[in-house]
């Protein structure tokens, strides 16, 4: 119901706005900021939820211009034509600097994006018979539509509709889960990939989008003044939608308008000052920067947020109740993992020196060893994370070598991070929600138009996610970001976001460190719980009495080599592992250290 | 030594620690305990200038350090080991134990010697000297930001979960240390999940639950106290 009042209300907004301002002149702006804001919302998808940076956009708008302009105004294309290949062509474009791209971060990105936007400001200049160069192209057909009002009021309607139209899809989209999973790879490639993220895809699905959006807004500029040329393609027009999105907020759904108007505005005031625009929008980019980081409209709701939080009680602490493990049960027998002849080197150390383990199915088998002896190296190969010097993974009799690790996880083998690796941006409830990622089975177009398959899914995830954060304790602080919440809990999460994945062979990387003898417990429990469902797990922990209570096998590393494996008892009175690993008050005794 | 008085702690809205006494006294191990989310690791941020305070005092031989910036704190010689190592990854192991000797910076033959006196204390850190810590599995990254406090020769350790991560031979170690630095004159402020161990070697200790303190004493009568194995337990 808020959400159809802020339709109808912005849909008020766009028909009374020419009447207030009846002047060709604002019309003009407000189209100008219309199209504007559609290429900045795309930019939003690519900068501010997928974490790259394009610092030539300008480059998309004018590929989207140029594609509607020419097929229109010198191949005779109807307007119903040229502007879907204008999108298709920018998205073209974005998908093929995508795949170099997306292999590249932060200043080579930003490098390579300027770079396209230069080649594209130059061929636009100098390919005279194609462009027109700093001529142009003229006798661009305008827009009339049926109903509207003709000339530039008419035009207004449909550029702002059309906006309109992408704001709401972008907010379904950036609100449901698709969206948490770009953030998610925004905020760890690794955790995403761990739970099944197919990083790349995703990287490059952002670009495509983000470019379609620029192409979209260059050719309803193309068609506002039946004419372009060269000139509006600079570096400076990427620039502006760069620092419109920045002032506006990045990752703030409102920010594109918001930093658009404000930009636009500010340039029309300061037309006189023109030599000074640059030194203005510097001064209002850091003012923004230095009294509003998260931008105008990121500041508003930034301030929401913590409005809301007061509202809600707060809670610490771990909560009791009945927990309950979501899983799915697999039908395996034998060795859910196998592994034979592992072998990693760094330099002339071997982290892990000819390891095999076999992990028999619905078993819990532990990984211990001193610190350095090669137990996260171990799992960073079986994951894929690490490439192998010599030896064979096997998943239930599925080999995996080779396999990047996208395929393993989404093969079931899912796995936790020692140094955590939570998703910052999102909230507690949202990061064990990804990690259901691999049983998420809805297209990108079903979820920005909220369609019914894309609506079932979220529901069950949110259902088992709830389910999870009952299990866990985590339900009082679902709503709480990762570093708001206590060290102990944060590792909770990166549990509950593996278990999320409802994982076949669960690699865990010191699940209890941090956690108090209660709070272990709970976790001993919980694991029991998993495994009775048909989960195989193999853990690397520390914490003995938990390992000798939960286990049914124990392999022991010394650097990089297997010392010793078998049942809990035998391992706890092996004296190489007494020597190496547990000095002599953990041996055979185990339990609460004492002291004498 | 330290007097902490009253100490209200807020993160915007949400109330961290409310109205918490605690002393530690020239010479002692005085251990915080209680479940995760109880405070713990906020408190030793509200001494050290990293959390906001919004109510009480902090003093530290009778200096206010309820206003002070964390860099001030530190340079009074004030160390805290923070949870969850936070080394630097792009350093080497021996820049990062220089680093730490920042407040020492003009005093090269003492920095060399407490570099040599952290080695042979983590042999296991000699064999990595000139490896980039990043690079170090997560329980030698533990050791390095031990003794990277320790750099700073402090009169005055605060140490949260020194255990975290650590095979229990070197927990051992580690308790053996800290407890030899406290014969030698370091007084210790220890937060531990391992209350077992935290207690063992502790001459007092504080239980925290729910941003109160909820009971303190002598360790040893901690240790055996009923109550603390429930209210702690069950927090």
């Amino acid at each position: 119901m808020v959400r159809l009042a802020g339709v109808a209300v912005a849909v008020v907004a766009i028909g009374v706005l020419p009447h207030l301002f009846p002047t060709a002149y604002f019309t003009h702006l407000f189209t100008t900021i219309a199209y504007s804001t559609i290429v900045v919302i795309g930019l939003n998808v690519l900068i501010g939820f997928s974490g790259q940076i394009s610092l030539g956009h300008a480059g998309f708008y004018a590929v989207g211009a140029y594609t509607t302009a020419l097929l229109s105004a010198q191949h005779g294309w109807s307007l119903w034509l040229s502007f879907p290949a204008a999108i298709v062509a920018a998205a073209a474009a974005g998908f093929v600097l995508a795949l170099p791209a997306i292999r590249t971060k932060g200043l080579y990105l930003a490098v390579m994006t300027i770079a396209f936007g230069f080649v594209v400001e130059i061929l636009s200049q100098r390919w005279v018979e194609m462009t027109g160069g700093t001529m142009g192209v003229y006798g661009i057909p305008t827009v009339s539509v049926p109903g509207l009002p003709a000339g530039a009021v008419g035009y207004f309607y449909v550029v702002a509709a059309a906006t309109l139209a992408l704001q709401l899809v972008l907010n379904t989209l950036v609100g449901s889960l698709w969206g948490k999973t770009l953030v998610a790879v925004k905020d760890s490639e690794q955790a995403a990939e761990a739970v099944g993220i197919d990083v790349l895809r995703w990287k490059v699905l952002a670009f495509v989008i983000s470019a379609g959006c620029a192409g979209l807004g260059g050719a309803f500029f193309a068609h506002q003044n039946g004419y372009i040329n060269s000139d509006a393609f600079t570096f400076s027009t990427s620039l502006f939608f760069l620092v419109a999105l920045i002032v506006g907020g990045l990752g703030s759904r409102y920010g594109p308008i918001v930093g658009v108007t404000v930009l636009t505005a500010l340039n029309q005031v300061s037309a006189q000052l023109y030599e000074y625009r640059f030194y203005t929008l510097g001064v209002l980019l850091l003012g923004v920067l230095i009294f509003m980081p998260f931008g105008l409209a990121g500041g508003v709701s930034a301030l929401r947020r913590r409005l809301r939080r007061r509202a809600a009680p707060a809670a610490v602490g771990l909560t009791a109740g009945p927990a309950s493990a979501a899983t799915t049960p697999v039908a395996a027998s034998g060795a859910a993992l196998s592994v034979r002849g592992l072998a990693k080197h760094f330099g002339g150390v071997a982290a892990v020196d000819g390891v095999d383990v076999e992990v028999r199915a619905s078993t819990i088998h532990a990984l211990i060893g001193p610190n350095g002896a090669g137990k996260t190296t171990f799992i960073n190969l079986v994951t894929g994370r690490l490439v192998p010097d010599r030896g064979a993974v096997a998943c239930a009799d599925v080999a995996l070598d080779g396999a990047r690790p996208v395929r393993r996880a989404r093969r079931g083998v899912i796995r936790t991070f020692q140094n955590l690796q939570l998703f910052s941006d999102l909230s507690v409830a949202e990061n064990i929600a990804v990690g259901a990622h691999r049983h998420v089975h809805a297209s990108t177009v079903e979820f920005a138009l909220g369609l019914p398959r894309a609506r079932r899914v979220e529901a069950e995830v949110q259902r088992r996610t709830a389910v999870l954060l009952d299990a866990l304790g985590l339900t009082n602080l679902a709503e709480r970001r990762p570093d708001e919440i206590a060290y102990g809990h944060r590792k909770l999460v990166e549990l509950g976001r593996a278990l999320a994945a409802e994982p076949t062979v669960l690699l865990l990387d010191e699940p209890v460190a941090g956690l108090n003898a209660t709070e272990a417990e709970r976790i001993r429990e919980l694991l029991a719980r998993v495994r009775a469902g048909g989960v195989t797990i193999l853990l690397i922990e520390h914490n003995m009495d938990f390992v000798m209570k939960i286990s049914e096998r124990v392999t022991v590393l010394n650097f990089g080599q297997k010392i010793a494996e078998g049942t809990p008892e035998t391992v706890q009175r092996d004296p190489v592992v007494l020597q190496a690993y547990l000095g002599r008050r953990h041996g055979a005794a185990a339990g609460a250290p004492t002291r004498a | 030594m330290l007097e902490v008085r009253s100490l209200d702690v807020a993160y915007g809205p949400l109330t961290i620690l409310r109205a918490v006494n605690l002393d530690v006294a020239r010479g002692e191990i005085v251990t915080v305990i209680g479940s995760n989310g109880a405070g713990k690791s906020t408190l030793l941020r509200a001494v050290s200038g990293l959390a906001r305070v919004v109510g009480g005092s902090i003093r530290f031989d009778g200096r206010r350090l309820d206003r002070l910036h964390a860099e001030a704190v530190a340079s009074l010689g004030v160390a805290h080991v923070p949870q969850g190592r936070q080394v630097i990854p792009d350093l080497t192991v021996e820049d990062n134990l220089r680093l730490g000797a920042w407040r020492l910076r003009g005093d090269r033959a003492r920095v060399a010697r407490l570099i040599e006196r952290e080695y042979a204390r983590f042999p296991r850190l000699t064999e990595r000297r000139t490896q980039l810590a990043g690079s170090l599995s997560g329980g030698e990254q533990q050791m390095l930001a031990i003794a990277r406090g320790l750099m700073m020769d402090p009169a005055f350790i605060m140490m949260d979960e020194p255990s975290l991560g650590l095979a229990p031979i070197v927990v051992d170690g580690i308790m053996d240390a800290i407890r030899g630095l406290n014969e030698n004159g370091l007084t210790v402020l220890l937060v531990e999940q391992a209350a077992a161990y935290a207690l063992a070697i502790a001459d007092r200790g504080y239980v925290l639950k729910n941003g109160e303190v909820f009971l303190s004493g002598p360790a040893s009568e901690l240790r055996d106290d009923e109550r603390v194995v429930h209210g702690y337990l069950g927090g």
